[in-house]
């Protein structure tokens, strides 16, 4: 598998009244093509920034302080803010949350996907907008696109709206699909749907992407390899297929006992993220973590890899070996 | 006689002139200490029902006994001196504070409109009091915004307390929590149900906590009720396929149980959802020439002594055969239907 | 496709939830409202208290109209009066008569916003009212009316009110009903609190920062309507000085040359309503 996207070493910092918060730090991952990664964790962890910064797009105040993100050989933290609104929106797409926060409520869908279209492919007329919008808009399951087309934001339901918001992230044959928790704000049922609409569009058009939720359950279903973070570092990576079921970090463990009716072993105790001012010293899950010890919240701990090395953890009393994917963990 | 006795709760708002069904005639019980949960997608009604039963919003037509109390018909000024009886926890825990105010003036407010005898030191012991009971009794003198949502909710929790009400609805109170905090924001709600015996109107959209908190469930769309009856009942064996549709949303976290695929039907346009009928019919993927024409009432089903009730005309063909058990747990998969329609 | 505006929130947040208020400093420690609150101060003492180089309501006839030196540093107007004396002087008239205007239509507008955010039909009336008296100009109308009622400070005040208020009563009744549809309101409703508990507990605490910042505004507005009035010969008696006076009798001279006279009670007003504004945007601001 080639590699699209190869994040070393990203950190982050936001700018606040109470000094710089650490929000993301030394954060390393690698995606393939044709790939789904997930990023995942609790409120707070840094997930969003992590992805959000790799297309210029931080909170006010936040700032890259290190690290490099190579898309396609191409590093997004050197460009120019001109150059990587070329490559965003044309080479990576973006959705959101809420999909009302991306459409423009003023102007029609058709308008909006124009501009959109014209800002990467100048020269096309209005008539080759429309259908190029029309061919995105049924691919991702709207049978009336014309309506849609026609209309506003606001006439729209949020499955809908998210739908649209589908449409123009892949209308320009982008190759790395960034979703921010996209159907946190669904029904279960359209979520299902919008999912499945998502890994589709991806899996055909041989893209990649990156899938940031807080639902374990997503992860488990739709993608191929997962970033467990906390507090800004990542503790946990590698196939889903293997993490979910052999959790090794104290923390992907307890995540996911949290799951109701879903969980065995030992839950997270209540808590969060803590907020951090200054560089980590040692292991930022220590006050959570039942089998911490002195040592961890003195030394950092070390990343301990498996023999492939698409496997990392994070974690002084782990011990990664081949060996131990074979027996159910907990 | 069940605490709580709602008989056919009707509620039709006016969006722009055109009316819309918010709740068309819903009847349940809760009793003391007993968890009904109420469940379904967003705009299914759940949350007009709980405002309803409350009288935060005035319904159409209906009847709401708590206790001997009939709350619907009773003047206003005695409604607010029912609202020590019942009471309500908010999804959006943060919001529900109002920001100027300290912990402690929060918690104690439903004590200086309902408890206007207790001297100061009275009112200090019970806010303590209460804030122990969810953990949190070294707050009083801080503001939300300093708190997290789990501790911001437990807050929301100490207020609807305070008054030792006998009914509280909770809507949605853990949808905006990480699953740690969730976990322990159902925890104190279930410690407090046991110590005082209260009854919960539990309203959700997510089956999982359905599950842990709930004695009996409730299944709205469109503002009806699909199902009624025992969780672990509906949850093994559900009957209306809006059930289904909702639980083969679920998503499991072990990779190697794919998930069910989901049972519904692409939206048939030609359905006009104001003629008589079930108004499931659009997204259904059972249906048949018998949903239509009649509007379709609850009936009950299976053993009698489980109160549990439907509303599909089919759910009889929809029942498992008896060699097709389905699993319990966490993968809520129903046996695929016998033959599909159109 | 990639949204223009930047992204406020930080992580997952349902998209209900509005992100809590750092409570941090109070409000009135941004550094605008620190700056505007001292340029007012400082010019309001130094008018009451500090020593001025020269009597500003004593002509010297030997020196008429001369050009900024040493001696007057603003230069002298036609009757011989120190310019910069005068301008100094003038604020401990026109910033509390503004002030106080503006603080006047908190107190008339505050309450009545506050009231007409019920939905009753005596607030409609209100509100239609409203609609039909703002329809006027208003500043025209004010000047009108002090003109015609008689020319003492208290009707400059009622102009100020006739403008200013209206807009209070409007910005008062909107936050207010804003409010009204929040979650916790709704709580105090769920917990049996009266209309009356309601408006002064939990809205009226949530809107105070908005009026205080809403009444500086006014201010600003106030300095400039109290200038104009004093301009046209109303609210003032000469010889004491205001800004709109000096403005006023210095017009004459701008088109022979005499460009001082008139500009430096013109910069004072720039000065006095640029320190209003700022406290009134550093209030907002912060409340953000």
């Amino acid at each position: 598998m080639t590699v699209l996207l190869e994040a070393s070493n990203l950190s982050v910092n936001i700018d606040t009244p109470r000094g710089d918060l650490h929000v993301v730090e030394d954060v390393s991952f690698s995606l393939g093509e044709g790939e789904i990664l997930g990023v995942v964790g609790e409120s707070g962890c840094g997930k969003s920034t992590t992805v959000r910064s790799l297309i210029g797009l931080l909170p006010r105040g936040g700032r890259v302080t290190g690290g490099s993100a190579l898309f396609d050989g191409v590093d997004l933290f050197a460009q120019r803010p001109a150059s990587l609104r070329a490559i965003r929106g044309d080479q990576i797409g973006f959705v959101a949350q809420n999909p009302f926060g991306l459409l423009n409520p003023v102007l029609p869908i058709a308008k909006q996907f124009r501009t959109l279209i014209r800002a990467h492919r100048g020269g096309l007329g209005k008539a080759e907008c429309a259908s190029m919008a029309r061919e995105a808009l049924l691919r991702t399951g709207i049978h009336e696109p014309d309506r849609v087309l026609h209309g506003y934001a606001h006439q729209l339901s949020g499955g809908m709206a998210q739908r649209v918001v589908i449409a123009m992230a892949t209308i320009l044959d982008p190759r790395l699909l960034i979703s921010d928790e996209p159907t946190t704000a669904l029904d279960v049922t359209i979520q299902r749907q919008v999912l499945e609409l998502m890994r589709d569009v991806v899996r055909l058009g041989n893209r990649s992407m990156i899938l940031v939720t807080h639902d374990l359950g997503v992860v488990a279903q739709f993608c191929d390899s997962v970033i467990v973070m906390y507090s800004g570092s990542v503790v946990e990576s590698g196939k889903v297929a293997e993490v979910f079921t052999h959790p090794e970090h104290p923390y992907t463990r307890g995540l996911l006992a949290s799951v109701p009716g879903g969980g065995r072993g030992e839950t997270l105790p209540p808590g969060g993220p803590p907020a951090r001012f200054e560089p980590a010293r040692g292991c930022q899950f220590a006050p959570r973590c039942s089998r911490a010890e002195t040592l961890c919240s003195v030394e950092p701990p070390p990343t301990v890899s498996s023999l492939g090395g698409d496997r990392r953890v994070r974690c002084h009393f782990v011990e990664i070996e081949e060996a131990t994917h074979g027996a159910p963990a907990g | 006689m069940a605490h709580l006795r709602v008989e056919n709760l009707t509620k039709t708002f006016h969006a722009g002139g055109e009316p819309v069904r918010a709740v068309g005639g819903v009847s349940f019980t809760i009793e003391r200490g007993k968890t009904l949960a109420l469940i379904g997608e967003s705009g299914s009604g759940k949350s007009t029902v709980g405002r309803l039963v409350l009288r935060l919003v005035d319904a159409d037509a209906g009847r709401v006994h708590l206790g001997d109390v009939d709350v619907l018909s009773l003047p206003p000024h005695r409604v607010r001196a029912q609202r020590r009886e019942m009471q309500i926890v908010f999804q959006e825990p943060f919001e529900s504070l109002n920001p100027r105010m300290r912990v402690a003036d929060i918690v104690a407010e439903p004590l200086v409109i309902h408890e206007r005898g207790l001297t100061k030191d009275q009112r200090r012991q019970r806010v303590r009091d209460v804030l122990d009971e969810v953990g949190l009794v070294d707050y009083g003198d801080r503001y939300p915004q300093g708190l997290s949502g789990g501790q911001q909710q437990r807050i929301g929790i100490a207020r609807a307390l305070i008054t030792n009400p006998s009914f509280v609805v909770l809507d949605e109170p853990t949808s905006s929590l990480d699953l740690s905090v969730q976990a322990q924001v159902l925890d104190v709600l279930s410690q407090v149900q046991e110590r005082h015996g209260l009854a919960y109107l539990y309203i959700s959209h997510d089956l999982a906590t359905v599950r842990e908190i709930a004695d009996d469930v409730a299944v709205m769309y469109r503002g009806e009720f699909r199902e009624v009856g025992p969780v672990a009942a509906i949850t093994s064996d559900p009957r209306d396929p809006y059930t289904r549709l909702l639980m083969s949303g679920f998503l499991s976290v072990d990779p190697r149980e794919a998930p069910a695929p989901l049972q519904s039907a692409p939206a048939r346009p030609g359905v006009d959802l104001n003629e008589p009928g079930c108004v499931f019919r659009a997204r259904c993927v059972h249906v048949a020439e018998e949903c239509s024409g009649t509007d379709l009432s609850l009936s009950p089903v299976g053993d009698t002594k489980m109160l549990r009730q439907v509303r599909c005309v089919r759910h009889d063909e929809l029942a498992p055969a008896p060699d097709d058990v389905p699993r319990s747990g966490a993968d809520p998969t129903c046996p695929p239907p016998d033959r599909q329609e159109r | 496709m990639i949204p223009e505006a930047v992204p406020r929130v930080l992580d997952h947040q349902p998209s209900r939830m509005r992100r809590p208020r750092r409570r941090g400093l109070p409000i009135w420690t941004s550094a605008p409202v620190i700056v505007g609150s001292l340029v007012l101060l400082g010019l309001l003492l130094a008018s009451l208290f500090a020593p001025l180089p020269h009597d500003p309501v004593r002509p010297d006839a030997l020196s008429v109209l001369r050009p900024p030196s040493w001696d007057h540093i603003f230069g002298t107007d036609r009757d011989g009066l120190d310019v910069f004396s005068r301008t100094i002087a003038s604020a401990s008239r026109d910033v509390p008569l503004a002030l106080g205007g503006a603080l006047v239509s908190l107190l008339i507008g505050a309450p009545i916003g506050l009231l007409v955010s019920f939905p009753t039909r005596l607030a409609d009336w209100v509100m239609r009212a409203l609609d039909l008296f703002q329809a006027f100009p208003l500043v025209i109308l004010a000047v009108a009316l002090v003109t015609l009622t008689g020319n003492d400070l208290q009707n400059v005040v009622i102009a100020i009110i006739i403008i200013n208020a209206p807009r209070m009563i409007r910005l008062v009744r909107t936050e207010a009903l804003v409010l009204r549809s929040r979650r916790f309101v709704e709580a105090a409703h769920a917990i049996g609190a009266s209309r009356s508990r309601v408006l002064f507990r939990h809205i009226l605490p949530n809107v105070t920062e908005i009026m205080i910042a809403q009444t500086a505004l006014a201010a600003a507005q106030a300095i400039v309507v109290v200038a104009a009035l004093s301009f046209l010969g109303v609210g003032v008696s000469p010889p004491d000085p205001t800004w709109g006076l000096m403005i006023q009798s210095g017009s004459q001279q701008i088109s022979t040359g005499q460009w001082w006279v008139v500009l430096f009670p013109g910069l004072a007003v720039v000065v006095a309503v640029s320190a209003f504004n700022a406290i009134g945007r550093g209030l907002q601001e912060a409340q953000r």
